[in-house]
């Protein structure tokens, strides 16, 4: 398969995942290194197993050194675009990368299991799990004005 | 609006508050990609990357892992011994365990195969092996002397850990070897020197009971919860005992160099807490019994002149023992060791291999953990209640075989009781509660796995526990710095880590429930045994009597001692000025 080929079929779940992770801008960046990173070492990628899990782990780790602690998730809805509880962006950020990055994956983005677990390079049970925390962890962050600790 | 996710969790927890939360997740997906020139969802019209726009984009077919896979060569070999099995008898089979398994073809194959072996016709009796065949020796003779040379040290599946061919190795694991093999003067009564020396050079052949399948899993999880792609200096390691036998099947960590802290005593924080817990239920108290949870509370130390202990980390009234297990109250966990006497849970501890030893002033404060245990002790004690109150030293050494493949020594149990086993159940169901509904929580297990544990956080936060059991295994799993860092005195809490890992209920609970998940995937729950209902042994006036207790601080104020920091001002009596001060333990 041509890397061209490869890219129509994975790119967006690719981005999909890197923006999960770190929000539109700097997923982008990190996607169009691991982009990059894929041109020029096809030959050896084309080879592996999971190509798309690699260059998302590309991506991981050109982006990490510039990731800022907070406020790279998008806080309100977008012109025109649904609300949402303006809560939820802080709170995302608040999980782990994969608790986030499965959560936002499956639930805001409308992956499967199957999809997400590929690109995170884990199995389908422990993408479950994170979901099933990071989810734990939103719910018990957006109630929290109702309850004193 | 898209679509709903075609497989959401599907484990059946929806709330209705899940509903509001999955639809506010979707609208924030929406607005995600607004600021993206291409769809990031499975059904869009990806990107072009080449001129014209592309029919929806096929994904690629999501393949099993490999690790999933029975390795190739494993199932051919199993296949070609079940047609040999078939088609020339067990006796031929056993024979060929000696050849290579490429040697015997398909039954209606390899004739050449089949005249080697004797085919159907030969008495398959004749083919047993000889017991008393060296490992080179398939056909009974004599085992031949190889030089001695470098001692291995192997894996319970064979594979070498580590080569030792320096008597002055620093080798952690050989460490932990050597140490064992004193400990059980496994090759006679020899010092430590000597014993190094015989490994160096004496070309022995060490078999250990580390399963690299568990170390795999157990660093599998460590990826997956604490990357530490920031560097930093604080690590997890984790270590794994099997329940039944009391081997050490894994001492796990990224820093190879870590192997030692294993063995190295750490504060164990309030992970200690469960002997006081166990001296509680031994002297007849119930877990319905009451003690006094509030705080901050005083305790004299020592004699008159001696500073008081005081303790933070403590709400609540009157609460039972379960309760402030899960909460893993220190007033309460302090009131209660003094009720039972310090020093029989120093003993108590003791008999559960816990080599702890304290100053006379520093018993009142046994159950804050100031302590000092390793990683492999904190395992063994806690597997002693996972076992019904039977104790059994944590041991990795299986056999010790000498260049010519004879077995010099091999482990022999020897288990004893420590406590009986209504004690130790009493404990696991504490414990068990404390997974489920206190400071555990991170450690729960999918898939019906019973688990019971206790974190440990020390108030320096230097190092960060947790430990606990199911039904197979035991693990204890420690957060912390492998070196005592001078430029870093104060430990885990300097650095930039998440807050959520500097507790025991954090990243240790987290990480031993990840991994203990992996570890029981294939297999069936095992439960716990319930103890027998015990009524609460005491009046509730009496068990809120702690002799000698102070009041909120022992310290009167004093303007010099409130001005060095951390300390906090207490208001005993409300009348708006501070009338004590202790010191904030949170830093």
């Amino acid at each position: 398969m041509s890397y061209e080929g490869f890219l129509a079929e994975n790119r967006a779940r690719l981005l999909a995942g890197l923006v999960a992770a770190y929000g539109p801008e700097l997923g982008q960046e990190a996607a169009a290194e691991a982009e990059a990173y894929g041109w020029q070492h096809w030959d050896r990628l084309q080879n592996m197993d999971n190509p798309t899990g690699y260059l998302y782990r590309v991506g991981q780790s050109s982006i990490r050194p510039q990731m800022r602690p907070t406020g790279y998730l998008p806080a309100k809805p977008d012109d025109g675009l649904p609300d949402f509880e303006p809560g939820l962006a802080p709170a995302l950020e608040t999980l782990s990368e994969l608790q986030r990055t499965s959560v936002v994956l499956v639930h805001a983005l409308g992956w499967s299991l199957t999809d997400a677990a590929a690109l995170l390079d884990v199995d389908m049970s422990t993408v479950r799990t994170h979901i099933q925390r990071g989810l734990e962890k939103l719910r018990s962050a957006l109630k929290v004005e109702a309850h004193v600790n | 609006m898209s679509t709903d996710p075609t497989t959401t969790p599907s484990d059946g927890s929806r709330e209705p508050a899940d509903d509001a939360l999955l639809t506010d997740l979707r609208s924030f997906g929406l607005t995600l990609e607004a600021d993206l020139d291409t769809s990031i969802r499975p059904t869009a019209t990806p990107a072009a990357v080449e001129a014209e726009p592309r029919p929806v984009a096929v994904l690629s077919e999501d393949r099993p892992s490999d690790r999933r896979r029975p390795a190739r060569t494993v199932v051919w070999a199993v296949a070609a011994a079940l047609l040999v099995a078939a088609g020339f008898g067990l006796g031929a089979v056993w024979r060929d365990r000696s050849g290579s398994i490429d040697s015997v073809g398909p039954a209606d194959g390899n004739t050449e195969g089949g005249a080697e072996e004797g085919g159907l016709d030969e008495d398959p009796a004749e083919d047993t092996p000889d017991e008393s065949a060296g490992p080179d020796g398939d056909d009974g003779a004599t085992p031949q002397s190889v030089p001695a040379g470098p001692t291995e040290i192997v894996d319970a599946d064979g594979e070498v850990i580590v080569t030792v061919d320096d008597a002055d190795s620093n080798d952690p694991t050989v460490d932990l070897v050597v140490d064992e093999l004193l400990r059980e003067e496994a090759l006679g009564d020899m010092g430590r020197d000597e014993l190094a020396d015989l490994l160096a050079a004496g070309g022995l052949q060490i078999e250990t009971t580390l399963d690299p399948e568990v170390d795999r899993q157990a660093i599998a999880s460590i990826e997956e919860l604490y990357p530490n792609d920031q560097g930093l200096p604080s690590e997890p390691g984790l270590v794994v005992l099997d329940n039944e036998t009391g081997a050490i099947t894994a001492l796990s960590s990224r820093d190879p160099s870590w192997n030692g802290l294993f063995n190295e005593p750490r504060m164990t924080g309030t992970a200690i807490k469960t002997v006081v817990l166990a001296q509680a239920y031994l002297d007849g108290f119930s877990p319905n019994d009451v003690v006094r949870a509030d705080g901050p509370c005083s305790f004299p130390v020592g004699d008159d002149d001696a500073e008081p202990l005081t303790v933070g980390g403590s709400y609540g009234g009157a609460q039972s023992i379960e309760a402030v297990t899960r909460s893993s109250n220190n007033c309460a966990f302090v009131r209660l060791g003094l009720i039972v006497g310090p020093e029989r849970v120093l003993e108590l501890a003791k008999a559960l291999g816990l080599t702890m030893s304290l100053e006379e002033d520093q018993l009142v404060s046994l159950p804050l953990g100031v302590a000092e245990l390793s990683a492999i002790e904190m395992a063994g004690a806690y597997a002693t209640f996972a076992n019904d109150g039977i104790f059994e030293e944590p041991w990795l050494v299986e056999t010790v075989l000498d260049a010519d493949g004879v077995v010099l020594y091999e482990h022999r149990s020897e288990p004893r009781r420590v406590i009986d086993a209504q004690t130790a159940r009493l404990v696991t169901e504490t414990l068990e509660s404390n997974v489920e509904r206190g400071t555990g929580g991170d450690a729960q297990l999918e898939g019906g796995h019973p688990a019971a544990g206790k974190t440990g956080t020390t108030s320096t936060f230097t190092d960060a526990w947790f430990v606990g059991y199911t039904g197979q295994f035991t693990a204890a799993v420690w957060l912390g710095q492998p070196s005592d860092p001078v430029d870093n005195p104060n430990g885990l809490a300097s650095i930039e880590i998440p807050d959520w890992s500097r507790f025991g209920g954090g990243l240790p609970a987290a990480l031993w429930g990840s991994a203990m998940v992996r570890l029981h995937e294939d297999l069936e729950p095992v439960p716990f045994i319930e103890p027998d209902r015990v009524p609460a042994a005491l009046d509730e006036a009496e068990l809120l009597e702690v002799p000698g207790e102070l009041g909120p601080c022992g310290n009167a104020l004093s303007e010099e001692l409130a001005e060095s920091p951390p300390t906090m001002l207490v208001d005993n009596d409300g009348d708006g000025e501070a009338d004590c001060f202790m010191l904030d333990p949170t830093g």
